[in-house]
């Protein structure tokens, strides 16, 4: 039987590890497939503190785990597929297997919100993309349509914008929920067109993304704008889909807690999953250590 | 085994269309974190499959020519791996593998190819 086991491989999970290792806990942390979590799709991180040379998201969290296996912490490369929080100790499941723990910390972060069409699956790397550090220079010379109106839509829309002749930002609000300064860049910036009260109803093309068709939200008219690609930035839904059921959810998929405590004794959350405001690495890992500094004071109660 | 060759889009017919071999090209950049999570387990395939295949890549941020030629060979997302018969595309891999499983893709391709080197005209007896 584990002390603590830890259900996500980002900042959150791995400052968990490293702080229950530390501690002398038998610890294990399952990853999943998507090692690393959200940090490992960014190329230079230049704002975690220690690191004025900046540094890439895979070399910090390859760094993060080999500090959290230092201190005795179990990496498993597995994927949860289960849990059962009904009864003390917990269960978790892997395929076949249990695994049984004193206390769980859920840390399974974010994924990108999508629109939900059945086209955007279809054209998902044929044109539709999520990630514009990745793939932004593959529309040199040509046009993206990026849907959101937050500070990601607007920052990678601008990034886009080195490359591609023009980017149009389509937005279901009538004004950009972005920082003022993001505001004023994509305002004055050449490149980019900008049409508030817009959804997507359609991703158009055959093989690839040829076009979207748009409504417009006040007129109701519906419009087909021309375009290469098509970038969703519409924010996050928290990786929640295995807690249904076992946990109280909040209407935006997060887990119900005060702070890093749920309603279940000796269950804790960390990271992204629950955080809609910040979505830091440095607040990912605060809240990693809080999880884990709770998680020892529950296993020392007995 | 010397490691992938880094190509550019104005030496295509040299060194992709024609070789005889099938060649695989990797479309990469240097800020793709993916790309970079790749690197040793593409560096690691030519001592795999010897001479069997030409381990190629070319750097999507190093011109606008390399760009557009990706994009007009059908890229839209990297890393893309597209294995080529005398420059004709014959299969892709898109984005990160584990190394076992990105060997096998492979594998899978170079056999889908066979009819490809049939093709290649062959030594006058």
């Amino acid at each position: 039987m584990y002390d603590i086991a830890i259900i996500g491989g980002g900042p959150a999970g791995l400052t968990a590890a490293i702080y229950a290792g530390r501690s002398k806990r038998k610890t294990i942390l399952f990853t999943g497939s998507n090692i690393g979590g959200q940090i490992s799709l960014t190329f230079q991180v230049e704002n975690y503190p220690g690191f004025p040379e900046s540094i890439t998201g895979p070399d910090l969290v390859e760094k993060m785990t080999a500090q959290a296996k230092k201190f005795g912490a179990e990496i498993d490369e597995r994927t949860v597929t289960g849990v059962d929080l009904s009864s003390h100790p917990y269960r978790l499941m892997i395929g076949e297997e249990v695994i049984v723990a004193k206390s769980v910390i859920i840390a399974t972060g974010s994924n990108n919100r999508l629109l939900g069409l059945e086209s955007e699956e279809r054209f998902m790397g044929r044109g539709v993309f999520v990630c514009a550090t990745c793939d932004a220079v593959i529309y040199e010379d040509l046009k993206v349509v990026a849907v959101g109106g937050g500070d990601s839509a607007v920052q990678e829309a601008l990034d886009i914008t080195k490359y591609a002749r023009e980017v149009e930002i389509v937005h279901r609000g009538k004004e950009f929920t972005a920082s003022n300064y993001l505001k004023k860049e994509a305002l004055k910036n050449e490149r980019i067109k900008i049409r508030f009260n817009a959804v997507v109803e359609e991703i158009l093309g055959e093989d690839y993304v040829s076009g979207v068709r748009i409504r417009d939200t006040l007129t109701g008219e519906e419009t087909v704008i021309e375009t290469d690609g098509v970038l969703i930035a519409i924010g996050w839904t928290p990786n929640s889909e295995l807690f249904k059921g076992q946990l109280e959810l909040m209407d935006n998929g997060g887990i119900v807690a005060d702070d890093v405590r749920t309603s279940k004794q000796g269950v804790f959350v960390a990271g992204d999953i629950n955080d809609d405001k910040y979505r830091q690495l440095v607040t990912a890992c605060g809240s990693g250590c809080r999880a884990a500094i709770e998680v020892d004071r529950f296993l020392a109660r007995g | 085994m010397p490691g992938p060759i880094d190509i550019q889009s104005s030496e295509w017919m040299e060194l992709v269309e024609s070789e005889e071999r099938p060649v695989m090209v990797e479309y990469w950049h240097h800020k793709c974190v993916a790309c970079k999570q790749m690197k040793p387990i593409y560096e690691a395939q030519p001592e795999l499959f010897g001479n069997e295949i030409k381990f190629t890549r070319m750097n999507l941020l190093e011109s606008k020519e390399n760009r557009k030629f990706a994009i007009r060979g059908g890229v839209r997302s990297t890393p893309t791996f597209i294995l080529y018969c005398q420059g004709r595309p014959v299969g892709q891999i898109i984005g990160s593998r584990r190394p076992d499983d990105f060997t096998d893709e492979i594998r899978a391709l170079v056999d889908n190819a066979e009819n490809c080197l049939m093709a290649t005209p062959l030594e006058e007896e």
